[in-house]
This record gives C-alpha cells, sequence and structure tokens, in this order.
C-alpha cells in the first residue's frame, strides 16, 4: 500500500494546533490536579482538625484524591475528550479488569472500610495506650489501611485496620484513674482486720494512691486452705505504673513490719485485656502480665 | 514579721537559705545561672522560715546537691518566697455532713495548704508543696478530675480554721436555691484560681468563694471567685494560676461513687 506522505503531512499539519492545545491543556491540568489537591488536603486536613488527628488526616487523604479525579476528569474534557465516552470507555474496562483489579484489591478494600469503622466508632485516639489483639503500646496513627503502634519496647507495630476491627481492643488510657489489684494469701489464722488496717497505712503514706474511691479489701475466696483476699487501690492512669511498683513495695514492707505473713499463691492481676506479647519494661501506663510476688 | 514577697538581693556565689525547720530551700547566684536546692516538698508542717545569705563557701554540707539550674542573664539578682495556690481543685470536707435546706444559706472555712514557689521576679525558680497532699477523684468512673484532699475540715467559725505559715484561710458562701435540701459532704474548691491575700497582722487569706446551688430539676451548681476590694485592708501577694473570670459551671458537692465489688 502506498501511503500519501503529502496527505499524511497535510493533515499533521492541519491537526498539530488541536493536538498542542490539547496537551498544553492537559499539563496545566495536572499541575492544578497536583498542587490544588494538596493545598484542599491541607485546608480539609486543618477545617477537621475539631474531630481529631487521625479523623482529619483521613479527611483530607480523601478531600485530596477526590479533588484530583475530578481534576482530570475536567482536564481531560476540556482538552475535546469527552467525559461521556471516557466513561463508557472506562466502564468497559472495568468490566474486564475490574474482577482481576476486585480479587488483588480484596485485602485493601476492606482495610479502608474497616478503617473507616474505626474512625467512626473512636475506639481510640491518637497518642492513646491500647491493646489491640494482644499487642500494646501507644497508638501513633490511625490510617486508611493501618494503625500504626509503638510498643513499650519501642517496637513499630503494624496493625491492619481489619485486624484491629475483629480484635478486642482496650484502650488504657481512655479513663483519668485505674484500680491496682493484688491477690494475697494469709493462713487461716491471720488478723484480718490488721490487713485492712496495715492497707489503710500503706495507701495514706503512698503518693498518688487516691483517698477516693478508698482502698479495699475484699474476700477473694479459699485457696489451698488459705484464705485469699484482694486488696485494691485508685491512681491516676498517667501514674499508675509509678504508683503500683511504690505501693507493693510499702505494702509488702508494712505486712511484714505488722507481723503478717504471706503464703505461696499470691499474686497481682490485671482485670482486662489478655497478656500483652509484646510489653516487657512498660514506661505509661504499663499493661504487664500477671507477676508472681515473693512468698 | 512575714516570710512571703520579702526581696533578698543575693551577689555572685552567694547562697540565700531559707530554714523551715527540719527543710532547707536554697537558690544559689552564680555569674549567669541560679541553682537551687532543697526537697521536693516540705512533708510536715513547717516552720516560719529563717531567711539566711552565706558565701557560697560557707553553706552547710547538709544542704545537699542543686536539684536544677536555671540559666538567667546577668549577676547579682534578687530573690523572694511567693505563696501560691494549690495546682489542682482541692476536696474540703466537713466534720459530719451538713446540711443546707432550701432557701438557706451559710458561710464555712477552710485552711488551705499553699505552695511555696521561689521567685526571681516575674521568674519562677522552684516550687514546692507545703504539706504533701493526697491526689482523690471528683466524679464518676469515666469523667471527673483529679484533686488534692485536705484533712482539715471545713469549718462554721472562722476562728476555728487550722491556720499556719503556710496556709490561707478560704471562706465559702453556700447558697440553696433548690428545692430539695443539700447534704454537703465533700466540696470541690476551685484552688488554682484563687488569689493570696495577706492582712496586717500576717495571716494569709484566699480570694472569697461563692457557690450556688440554683432551682430546678437539674439542681445545677456554680462556683464564682470574689475579688477582694483594697477596703478591708487585705494586700494582695500571691496570683491564681488559672484566673477565673465568669462562674465556673459543674459539680461542687458531693461527687462520689462506690467502685462496687470484686472484679
Amino acid at each position: 500500500m502506498n501511503l500519501d506522505w503529502d496527505v499524511v503531512q497535510t493533515w499533521a499539519l492541519d491537526a498539530l494546533p488541536a493536538v498542542g492545545w490539547a496537551v498544553a491543556i492537559g499539563l496545566i491540568g495536572l499541575l492544578i490536579g497536583i498542587v490544588g489537591a494538596r493545598l484542599f488536603r491541607r485546608w480539609v486536613g486543618t477545617w477537621s482538625q475539631p474531630l481529631g488527628p487521625g479523623r482529619a488526616n483521613l479527611l483530607g487523604k480523601l478531600a485530596g484524591y477526590a479533588f484530583f479525579v475530578l481534576t482530570v476528569a475536567w482536564t481531560l474534557n476540556a482538552a475535546g475528550l469527552p467525559l461521556s465516552g471516557m466513561l463508557g470507555w472506562v466502564a468497559g474496562a472495568a468490566g474486564i479488569a475490574g474482577v482481576a483489579i476486585g480479587f488483588a484489591s480484596q485485602t485493601s478494600a476492606s482495610n479502608v472500610i474497616s478503617g473507616l469503622f474505626l474512625l467512626g466508632e473512636r475506639p481510640f485516639e491518637e497518642g492513646d495506650f491500647v491493646i489491640i489483639g494482644g499487642t500494646a503500646g501507644q497508638v501513633l496513627a490511625v490510617e486508611l489501611l493501618s494503625v500504626k503502634l509503638r510498643t513499650f519496647d519501642n517496637l513499630f507495630v503494624r496493625v491492619p485496620n481489619e485486624t484491629a476491627m475483629k480484635s478486642t481492643i482496650t484502650n488504657i488510657s481512655r479513663f483519668k484513674i485505674r484500680r491496682i489489684d493484688l491477690i494475697l494469701r494469709f493462713p487461716p489464722d491471720a488478723p484480718l482486720e490488721r490487713v485492712k488496717q496495715t492497707l489503710d497505712r500503706t495507701a495514706d503514706a503512698t503518693p498518688y494512691i487516691l483517698t477516693q474511691p478508698a482502698p479495699s479489701v475484699l474476700f477473694s475466696g479459699f485457696a489451698d486452705g488459705m484464705v485469699e483476699l484482694q486488696l485494691s487501690a485508685w491512681a491516676s492512669a498517667e501514674a499508675f505504673g509509678e504508683t503500683r511498683g511504690k505501693w507493693v513495695v510499702e505494702l509488702l514492707a508494712a505486712i511484714n513490719k505488722a507481723g503478717l505473713t504471706l503464703v505461696g499463691g499470691s499474686r497481682a492481676v490485671r482485670l482486662v485485656g489478655p497478656a500483652p506479647q509484646a510489653a516487657s519494661a512498660p514506661p505509661e501506663p504499663p499493661p504487664e502480665p500477671p507477676a508472681e510476688l515473693p512468698h | 514579721m512575714t516570710l512571703w514577697r520579702q526581696p533578698v538581693q543575693v551577689e555572685v556565689d552567694h547562697r540565700a537559705r531559707w530554714d523551715f525547720g527540719n527543710r532547707v530551700l536554697w537558690a544559689e547566684r552564680r555569674s549567669g545561672q541560679w541553682l537551687i536546692g532543697g526537697p521536693e516538698g516540705l512533708e510536715d508542717e513547717p516552720q516560719v522560715p529563717t531567711l539566711a545569705v552565706t558565701p557560697t563557701a560557707e553553706v552547710p554540707e547538709t544542704d545537699g546537691a542543686p536539684l536544677r539550674r536555671l540559666a538567667v542573664a546577668g549577676e547579682a539578682r534578687s530573690v523572694e518566697l511567693v505563696p501560691r495556690p494549690p495546682p489542682r481543685p482541692i476536696i474540703a470536707r466537713p466534720e459530719t455532713p451538713l446540711v443546707v435546706p432550701s432557701g438557706q444559706s451559710t458561710t464555712v472555712y477552710v485552711g488551705l495548704p499553699l505552695w511555696v514557689g521561689v521567685h526571681d521576679g516575674e521568674l519562677v525558680l522552684h516550687e514546692v508543696p507545703a504539706l504533701r497532699l493526697s491526689e482523690t477523684w471528683f466524679g464518676t468512673p469515666a469523667e471527673g478530675e483529679l484533686c488534692y484532699s485536705i484533712r482539715t475540715r471545713l469549718r462554721m467559725a472562722v476562728q476555728d480554721v487550722h491556720r499556719g505559715a503556710h496556709r490561707a484561710t478560704c471562706e465559702i458562701a453556700i447558697r440553696n436555691e433548690n428545692v430539695e435540701p443539700l447534704v454537703l459532704e465533700r466540696l470541690r474548691l476551685p484552688a488554682p484560681s484563687l488569689a493570696i491575700y495577706t492582712d496586717d497582722r500576717g495571716e494569709l487569706w484566699t480570694s472569697p468563694v461563692r457557690v450556688l446551688r440554683e432551682k430546678g430539676d437539674s439542681g445545677k451548681e456554680s462556683t464564682e471567685i470574689e475579688r477582694r476590694d483594697a477596703s478591708d485592708g487585705r494586700r494582695r501577694i500571691g496570683e491564681p494560676r488559672q484566673p477565673l473570670s465568669a462562674p465556673l459551671l459543674g459539680r461542687v458537692f458531693n461527687a462520689m461513687w462506690s467502685p462496687g465489688g470484686s472484679p
């Protein structure tokens, strides 16, 4: 087949201004899309700060993406590519590619939707101390796909939003005060009234043990022929770890001084959440696994 | 002689020492810096301190190592003790629950323990509580605030108030406009918003507090802090930490809950 180069040249010269114009519009649109999306994201993020940093960040991102997509669509339309035709083409392509992409992005979509639910439900905020599915740490960020944690031994943990959504979440820092519990075993003939007096004295002497709610001694049960008592005191969540350490030391010294005898099986207890995997030396507030006390 | 607001000039390589009986606070001037030493708290009811400024070379070894160093320009500067209100609200209780019937008013008094500040002009060099106060919770398990609890009780007569060099008497006017009688067991005082005053005998007072329980089913409670005028002969020597310009709405009385039984 003979190509008529004169015809091609004439056609190219005729079409060149239109193509150049379309390319120019496309480049300008792309620039507006990138810069505008960034500015719009920042503006929405700032405007939605009262909703919390996690939500603000996510809303900003979504707004930025939406701005970019709309700008690209407008640009293509302005460049002479009709949107309706394009949508048809996109729909056709999507029909074929959608199945493949759908399978591939199933996990991501699930994480995004879980992330939206987490942001709506707000079981925690950035900065809170939490236990998610056995991982204890401080929430660094709540993002579109995952929750980022810093464990108490300074490891970075990424928990997919879907996993977080399915797991039991314990927020350690939601409330300002926490209860410290100790289960102590005494011989059956121990003067239990003196135990109560000793508890009151040590609670009074230990800084940060709250006077209200008052410390308490509860009969927990009999175990191996011994009397089990639960000694409880309240402290601010902020100083929980420090207070618990000081109180246990004071209490054991006072029990010893009062001539009371502890027997095997005494322990510190946690009330909520599973034993964390990662927390070996938590700074604040410490969700430690049950620890045996000296007998 | 009052111990508060008495600036003393401290030359370089000299130390100002306030001896409270069983504790010593000190501020030592070095070229371009202050060294501050002493306890984190004065613990027991401290005495009125004696002040001495001595050359660094002659200070007793018992003063211990400095707690803080602050870079402050210049050479000799002056330093003074300033009374500060507690940094958290205070929970005070009467000897036994006090009933204020509907439409009735009463005035109660309490001696508030103060914080002792060591100041260089406006600059706070150090601050210690004159007494160690226990912490307590005012509110429900989910909502509330950490406060300090004091052992001294609310008194009906001002002469019964436990006074001391480091306590300021707080006058609290209570009015119950609600149809229900008010049973006063615990009272929350907005201590950080109180100013400190001294009278001509050197005794300390806080700003007067007015507490109101309003009419209506909700029985809203509000706290208002008055400003003393100069006519009552009291001089303002300590500023509030958080000024309260409008009446503070929120629980004032008896927010207490029982934690209940085991787990």
